[in-house]
Formats: structure tokens, C-alpha cells, sequence
């Protein structure tokens, strides 16, 4: 029999106030996710998906609660920007690419961060690209490609650096239904592939139904939990 | 490619900064070279001429203005017979030149002075030997006359120093030039004497013994001579003011640049923040734009120093021979020095502002 794996994810307790309390982003909320798993995070608009997987990635500090990524404690992570550069990836519902950039620079972007010298960057940009079928693409800027091909090479930048957590915020929310499943397949194949944990946060319930596990929000705090079991 | 394409998405705003920047640095290019200039032409022609001493009057408040007396030249000669040079040197408001620049000097040092074409003036005909730059801008040349004091005065030879402010002149003798100078009726005077010792501990010899016997004098060093002209301490405080001015408005300048920069690309610096790129990431992004706009204001600005100086340089009412026509390295390299400097500290507070943005709230900024 196996050993039951360590969650690489742990959420206890968490809490978000903004407004000094008069607003609760998140209440109390507790899960655990193991690497190489995905999980998607449901709810209406403003139930909290955002704020938790911006907790997550260390783009905010809860007010309350613990969050730890991979054994390590994010409140006693000093240095937030290395911390994302090493240990996450982002995937945002309007691509964010920075527009000045071409694919292959944006992909290289968080490579920067992490101090790697310009030609081991260009040799793993490129490979990721090719890996997202957009080699022929690279040299291209945001505004010259597809909006599929765009949200692709957000996914080769959210992966380049091989995070142990991907964070999709409503990855395919502005994609037409065949570019979002591709997109979807791409994060879910490439994720894997890396052992890396994939949350997406969605509104949309047949990417929900492909993942492993089902957390769904409601006014901050969890309401239902499908897969792994709660913390 | 990235600071290019960054600093090509706003064209128009980065060709008002990169225009603000040469405007400044034209203006101080041409500013600074004027004044280095007319010390290097005065420094030099003291020195090829070998004058280790000048004498002046005391209370004058510039060599240019100084008046020796013929009581006190004969007692300088006495003192230092054939070392010593009595020189006179003034601008006259001329129908050809507002500053037409005249030395009367000795017919022997005449003969030092290396030709371009003819001979030297002849004391006694009312010659004058013209510097080579005046014969161009005059059209004039050897054996042609040239109006001097209301009288005509034979050219009989073009000169050439190397010194712009000395060959955009012309030198006679000087009796006929002291009477140039001294008001109707009045006896002629010396505008300098100038003393060649041959080596410092001599210079120095001289120096303390003018201001022994000569109270009413005062010798300098030939090499200070260019820097105790009152005119030129004058330019290099105006200088010295126009570059506080351009580096401050250059400052201001490019801070306003980076600062619109900083807020019209907030969500792309999110974008970056939020994989992981640290402010400091960020600064040297907009380091490079900074330094790339100001780079070019450096090339555009001292050519249009340049021009300026040709510009000017033109005018009638100008004189001639005065302006460089050119820049030195060492004067470009200056100018694109203190234009880095500035755009680095233009840096300051873009980077309070992006040491303080939180990337969450900057990838929400519309």
C-alpha cells in the first residue's frame, strides 16, 4: 500500500478583510491539494475565487489564516516577488502579456526574475513556446497573434520556470469554446507533466467537471468540496 | 528591443523629451566650448610666444582694460631691456567688424609671428600685417587696403597664430596703434608688457620683483592670463548658471517622462511584479529608456550646439574669429556625463513610486 501523499497545498483558516472588516473576501477558508492534481474554484462573480488565489501567489497577505506551499509558510516568506518567480505561475483572464514584448521576451520575463543568464533564457522560452505550438509564433507581439495563441504563451510564461503552483484565473474566459479547451488541455498536459498543482478559478462547469477536484465559493467562504478531502 | 519599442509606443512624447534635452545641452555645449575656447586661444598664443610674465595695471579690472603708461614701459625696458614686450591690444567698432581686434606690437615680435602671404608691416607706411581669418571674412589680401580709425591702412601680409581671436585681428606698429586707441590729444599708452623668462624660478623672480619696484603694476604668470580676464570669470558664471538650468530642466524633463511612463503602464508593471520581477527589475527598465532618450538629446544637442555656434557665428555683429566651429571629444563626453547623471537621478521618484506599488493593485489598474 502507498504512503498517502503530503498535500502540496495546505489552506487553513483563511481569512481576507478589506475595509478594515466591513468587507469579508474570504471566510475561514480551509483546503488541502496535493501536486500534480487541479482543482477548480467555483462561485459567482466577487465570492472570493480571485482574492484566494491572489493569497495563493503572494500578490496579497491575508488577515487571517495560514497558507503553506510546499511545507513552506508564505507569512514568513520575506521576499515575495522571488518567492512567485520561483514557486508560482499566473494565468489571467485577459492574458496580460506585456505588450512591447514579443512572446518569446514575455515568456522569458519571469526567467529574468530569477536571474538566468540571456542564453539558457532564449533556449527555454523557445522550447516552451514549441511546446505550446507556438515556435513559428515567437518572435511575434501580443497584438500581432490570435487571442488563443496569446492565452497559449501566457501558459508557456506561467510554466517556464517550472512553479510547484499554477494559478489560472479564468483562463478561457475570453476565448471562444474551442481555443478555451485547448487552453485548458494545454495547462491540465503541461501541469502534469510537471508535478505542478493547477487551481483554476471558473465559471464555466465542464472545465470544473475535468478537474480532479471541485472547491465552490459562496460570499468568501466554501460551500462545497468535491475530490480531496477538506483540511 | 524592448527600451526601443517602449520608448517608440509614445513617438511623440519621447521626441518632446528627447528635444527638451538637446535644447538644453546645445545651448551649454556652446556655452562651455565659447569659454574653453578663448582661454585654450588665449593660453596658447601667451605660450608659443613664450610670454612666462604679464604685466598689467593694478587697479585694472582686466588685463584687457589695463593702461601702462610710457613712464612705466621705459622703466620696465630698463629693468628687463629685450625680455621685455610692450603690447597693445583693443576692439574698435569698425564698418567691417564690431569688434575689430588691433595689436600693436614691436617689429620684432612681428617677426615671430609666421606669414601666410606677404611680409611683414613696415614701421612707418601705415601697414598692417592681417590675421588670416579676417582676410577671408574680408576678402582681403596682401596688397589691398582695409579702413582702420577712419584712415586706410595697407595690408601687407596675412598671419597666422593658430589662435582664432588673434588671427580674426590684424597687428601694426604700435605708435600708429596706440593713437588708435588714446582719446584726440592725449598721449598713447601700453595695454600689456609682456616678459619671457625662460623658466619658473625666473617667472617667479619677476613677479616678486614688479610688485616690489611697481606698485602700480601687477604680474601675473602668462598661463594665468587667460583667467584673470574679468570677462571670461563673467562667461563661466553665466555658463555655470545655464548648466544648473539645463540639468535641472533636464531633470524635470525626463521625471515627467518616466512618471507618465509609470502611470500609463501600471498593469504591464503588475504583469511583471506578478512574475516575479522586483521593483529594481522594473527601475532598470525605465533606467535604459531614460538613459536611451537621453543619449539621444546628447548627439541631437551638441549638433545643434554646433549649429549654433556657425549660427552665430555669421552674424555681422558678432566680429569673427571669436566662436569655436567645433566641439572636443572631451567636451561631448561632458555633456553626455552630466545628461547620464541626470537621467539616473530623474529615476528617484519613479522608483519611490514603484517601491510603494502593490502588484495586485497595479494588475487592476485600468
Amino acid at each position: 500500500m502507498n504512503a498517502p501523499a503530503h498535500p502540496m497545498l495546505i489552506v487553513d483558516g483563511l481569512c481576507r478583510d478589506y475595509e478594515g472588516g466591513g468587507v469579508q473576501a474570504l471566510r475561514d477558508v480551509g483546503f488541502t491539494a496535493e501536486a500534480g492534481r487541479s482543482v477548480a474554484l467555483t462561485g459567482p462573480s466577487g465570492c472570493g475565487k480571485s482574492t484566494l488565489l491572489s493569497l495563493i501567489g503572494l500578490l496579497d497577505r491575508p488577515t487571517r489564516g495560514r497558507i503553506l506551499l510546499g511545507g513552506e509558510d508564505l507569512a514568513q516568506v520575506r521576499d515575495a516577488h522571488a518567492f512567485r518567480a520561483r514557486r508560482v505561475g499566473f494565468v489571467f483572464q485577459f492574458h496580460h502579456m506585456v505588450p512591447t514584448m514579443t512572446l518569446q521576451e514575455n515568456v522569458e520575463a519571469p526567467m529574468i526574475a530569477l536571474g538566468l543568464g540571456r542564453a539558457e533564457r532564449r533556449e527555454r522560452a523557445a522550447d516552451m513556446l514549441a511546446q505550446v505550438d507556438l515556435a513559428a509564433r515567437a518572435h511575434f507581439l501580443p497584438a500581432q497573434v490570435s487571442g488563443g495563441e496569446r492565452q497559449r504563451a501566457a501558459v508557456a510564461r506561467a510554466l517556464v520556470n517550472q512553479p510547484a503552483v499554477l494559478l489560472a484565473d479564468e483562463p478561457t474566459g475570453n476565448l471562444d469554446s474551442r481555443n478555451g479547451q485547448r487552453v485548458i488541455e494545454l495547462l491540465l498536459t503541461q501541469a502534469r507533466e510537471r508535478a505542478a498543482l493547477v487551481l483554476v478559478a471558473t465559471h464555466n462547469p465542464e472545465i470544473a467537471a475535468a478537474l480532479d477536484a471541485h472547491i465552490e465559493l459562496r460570499d468568501g467562504a466554501v460551500v462545497r468540496h468535491e475530490g480531496p478531502p477538506a483540511a | 528591443m524592448i527600451f526601443w519599442r517602449n520608448v517608440l509606443r509614445a513617438r511623440v512624447r519621447s521626441l518632446m523629451t528627447v528635444l527638451g534635452i538637446a535644447a538644453g545641452v546645445g545651448l551649454f555645449a556652446a556655452a562651455t566650448a565659447i569659454t574653453t575656447d578663448l582661454r585654450a586661444q588665449i593660453g596658447s598664443a601667451i605660450g608659443t610666444y613664450h610670454f612666462d610674465v604679464v604685466i598689467h595695471e593694478r587697479r585694472a579690472p582686466s588685463p584687457f582694460s589695463s593702461k601702462l603708461t610710457q613712464a612705466q614701459m621705459d622703466a620696465l625696458a630698463a629693468r628687463y631691456g629685450s625680455a621685455l614686450l610692450p603690447m597693445v591690444m583693443g576692439t574698435l567698432n569698425e564698418p567691417w567688424s564690431a569688434y575689430a581686434m588691433v595689436l600693436g606690437v614691436t617689429p620684432a615680435f612681428a617677426q615671430r609671428v609666421p606669414l601666410v602671404t606677404g611680409r611683414h608691416f613696415t614701421p612707418g607706411q601705415r601697414e598692417v600685417t592681417m590675421g588670416e581669418i579676417a582676410a577671408q571674412r574680408l576678402n582681403l589680401a596682401a596688397g589691398q587696403s582695409v579702413g582702420i580709425g577712419g584712415e586706410s591702412w595697407r595690408i601687407a601680409g596675412v598671419y597666422r597664430t593658430g589662435s582664432r581671436l588673434f588671427d580674426g585681428g590684424m597687428m601694426g606698429e604700435i605708435g600708429p596703434v596706440q593713437r588708435l586707441f588714446a582719446p584726440e590729444g592725449s598721449e598713447g599708452q601700453y595695454t600689456l608688457a609682456l616678459v619671457s623668462t625662460g623658466d619658473q624660478a625666473a617667472t617667479a623672480r619677476v613677479i616678486a620683483q614688479v610688485a616690489r619696484e611697481f606698485p602700480a603694476l601687477r604680474a601675473i604668470p602668462g598661463t594665468e592670463f587667460a583667467g584673470a580676464i574679468r570677462l571670461f570669470r563673467v562667461i563661466e558664471a553665466f555658463v555655470g548658471t545655464i548648466a544648473v538650468v539645463v540639468l535641472l530642466g533636464t531633470a524635470l524633463v525626463v521625471t515627467n517622462m518616466l512618471m507618465m511612463a509609470v502611470a500609463e503602464r501600471t498593469r504591464e508593471i503588475g504583469i511583471l511584479m506578478a512574475v516575479g520581477w522586483t521593483p529594481w527589475l522594473v527601475l532598470r527598465m525605465l533606467a535604459a529608456e531614460s538613459l536611451l532618450l537621453c543619449a539621444a538629446g546628447t548627439v541631437l544637442g551638441n549638433l545643434f550646439g554646433l549649429a549654433l555656434l556657425h549660427g552665430v557665428n555669421r552674424l555681422e555683429s558678432v566680429g569673427f574669429g571669436w566662436l569655436p566651429l567645433r566641439l572636443s571629444a572631451g567636451q561631448v563626453a561632458e555633456s553626455a556625463a552630466l545628461i547620464a547623471a541626470v537621467g539616473l537621478l530623474s529615476l528617484l521618484w519613479p522608483a519611490a513610486v514603484l517601491w510603494r506599488m502593490q502588484p495586485l493593485d497595479a494588475l487592476r489598474h485600468e
